[in-house]
């Protein structure tokens, strides 16, 4: 569906983009994880045809971006980082002119009258766009994206903003559209770009420093996280017979107790509190023992009650990416290194 | 041409939709209304093609100026709130964003000389004018106004913000307008060439008297065009910067 080569883009003298190479298949959701100025919205916005590349050679279904820009801004639904909203304007008349734009002249009604049930926005049909909550303008934006049924969706930070029901509102929209749609976005919340993505491209200073799924990332990491969950042990020194025990499986590095439970895990301390009656641990390892540890753990007569890997690993391979410039060239171990 | 159709026909309801457009509009129409029974009509017994060639000449400066507020907004409006990229990414030319935007705000120019008919329907029927003159002086302001709102457009066009379209805009307009007093020091044939390129001094004052001249009519038209095609040029570009 998208394939990049080569791809480099200049303002001026700087370099925002490049070399850049990756391809995309039909029917994938992919996800642009990067810091703020990594090269995500200047990719996106090369996609969109919105600009256009220093060099380079970008493909959408086979049509090139500088040689046939009409017939790939047919094939493309673009939502940027602002809805490009016309506040005074209804939202149904937005969507009418949205889908008129876009070469739908005969059944252009329908055709926006199906993009407000697909967003759920039906209830607001009528209103100016201006009087919508962020949420609401949000969807009218992907509405717009989506009115032409276009075979690939570019959202650029497409949940940014938003609130915590609006956000799971937002990733099940998301996951509707992808029955249909090849989607493409951008975004620095790691939650989440691995809840909604097939697939990962981690873009640092305009390159892909790794490419892949959460699982082919975090494989990559030189220490893995897990947290565990076990209920107290009700005998005096109980506590230090858990962590003693953890920390005895080989492998593990280092374990601390939840912030909230008198432990100085700070750093995992975002998560939200542990349940009421239990013992929460951050356990970290060369590798992953989750087995072992439970293993450990009912050998000593301790109740597990929960092992997962962390759900912030993704987070350090992020900022492990970010902050080692030889991570820089990094591929997924597997899999993913094929299709950068 | 559909889509420059098209975003003409949403140029105009937004801006017949905005209250500020209607006050714009009111309060133009008011200080000419003003200036014209101030100092057009006056209080001495005059010629009534005087008093109709004076009405134009003082309509050609009030075109020219809210031809350079209308266009400011049209393309760097949009470049400002972020609405000019569902233009961009649509399948449509950047020729034709420009031409629909330019109709629409001709359009709304052409409505401000409609509203001011009353002025020289005035005139005709306190005075002896021919309708013929009437005609020729506002087919001269709605091309005079054509040309201001180009150079207008192409200012909207290089421009982040609309303050800064309004300032390149009103320039250019004034130095266009100036050019006859630069070819009063200058020497032939640059003071001829000058002199012609002037945008009011020698192309408009035909019209404003009822005289109708193809080369002034090509003139602007010219000007329209050139600088229309020097703002899709530059929305071009803006693409590669």
């Amino acid at each position: 569906m998208i394939e990049i080569s080569d791809l480099h883009k200049y303002y001026g003298e700087r370099k925002a983009v490049g070399p850049l190479t990756f391809s995309i298949e039909k029917g994938e959701i992919v996800g642009l994880l990067g810091l703020n100025g990594a090269g995500k919205t200047t990719t996106l916005r090369i996609l969109a045809c919105d600009l256009l590349p220093s060099s380079g050679s970008v493909r959408v279904d086979g049509r090139d971006v500088v040689d046939e820009p009409h017939e790939v801004r047919k094939r493309i639904g673009y939502l940027p980082d602002r809805p490009p909203l016309y506040d005074e304007m209804r939202v149904h008349d937005y969507l009418v002119f949205a889908a008129r734009l876009r070469g739908v002249h005969n059944g252009a009604d329908k055709a926006a009258t199906e993009a407000e049930e697909l967003t759920q926005i039906q209830s607001v049909h009528n209103e100016p766009i201006q009087t919508l909550s962020h949420g609401f303008k949000q969807r009218v934006g992907i509405a717009q994206a989506i009115v032409h049924k276009p075979q690939l969706l570019v959202l650029d930070e497409p949940i940014s903003g938003l609130d915590p029901v609006q956000i799971v509102e937002m990733r099940n929209l998301l996951k509707n559209l992808k029955e249909k749609h090849t989607i493409v976005l951008s975004s620095h919340i790691l939650s989440e770009i691995s809840e909604t993505c097939d697939r990962i491209l981690v873009i640092k200073d305009g390159r892909i420093a790794a490419s892949g799924t959460e699982n082919e990332l975090t494989r990559g990491l030189t220490e893995a996280s897990i947290d565990v969950v076990v209920k107290p042990v009700v005998e005096k020194g109980g506590d230090v017979l858990v962590e003693a025990t953890m920390s005895a499986v080989e492998g593990v590095s280092h374990v601390e107790r939840h912030a909230d439970q008198g432990g100085d895990g700070h750093a995992w301390s975002y998560r939200s509190a542990p349940e009421a009656g239990t013992w929460a641990y951050r356990v970290s390892a060369v590798k992953d023992v989750r087995s072992e540890l439970v293993h450990a753990l009912v050998h000593a007569g301790v109740s597990v009650l929960e092992v997962r890997r962390s759900a912030r690993e993704l987070e350090s391979v992020f900022l492990e990416l970010s902050a080692r410039p030889q991570a820089a060239e990094r591929s997924a171990p597997k899999g993913g290194k094929g299709k950068t | 041409m559909n889509s420059a159709l098209l975003i003409a026909r949403r140029e105009l309801s937004a801006f017949l939709s905005s209250f500020l457009g209607f006050i714009v509009l009111a309060a133009v129409l008011l200080v000419e209304g003003i200036y014209f029974n101030a100092f057009v009509l006056g209080s001495t017994a005059r010629l009534s093609a005087d008093v109709l060639r004076d009405f134009f000449y003082m309509a050609s400066g009030f075109t020219m100026a809210l031809a350079v507020v209308l266009a400011m907004r049209l393309i760097a409006g949009e470049r400002e709130s972020g609405t000019l990229v569902l233009l961009n990414t649509a399948p449509i030319k950047d020729s034709e964003i420009v031409a629909g935007k330019f109709i629409a705000a001709l359009a709304l120019l052409a409505l401000h000389l409609v509203l001011t008919l009353h002025m020289p329907l005035l005139v005709m029927v306190n005075g002896k004018v021919t309708w013929a003159h009437i005609g020729v002086g506002y087919f001269g302001l709605l091309l005079l106004g054509a040309a201001a709102l180009a150079i207008g457009m192409f200012g909207s066009a290089l421009a982040k913000h609309q303050i800064v379209a309004l300032i390149i805009g009103a320039t250019l307009v004034t130095v266009f307008v100036l050019w006859w007093m630069v070819a009063r020091i200058t020497d032939p044939p640059l003071n001829g060439f000058l002199s012609s390129m002037a945008l009011h001094h020698e192309r408009q004052r035909p019209f404003m008297t009822g005289v109708l001249k193809l080369e002034n009519v090509v003139y602007y038209v010219g000007i329209a065009y050139f600088f229309l095609l020097a703002a899709t040029k530059t929305m071009e570009a803006r693409r590669w910067r």
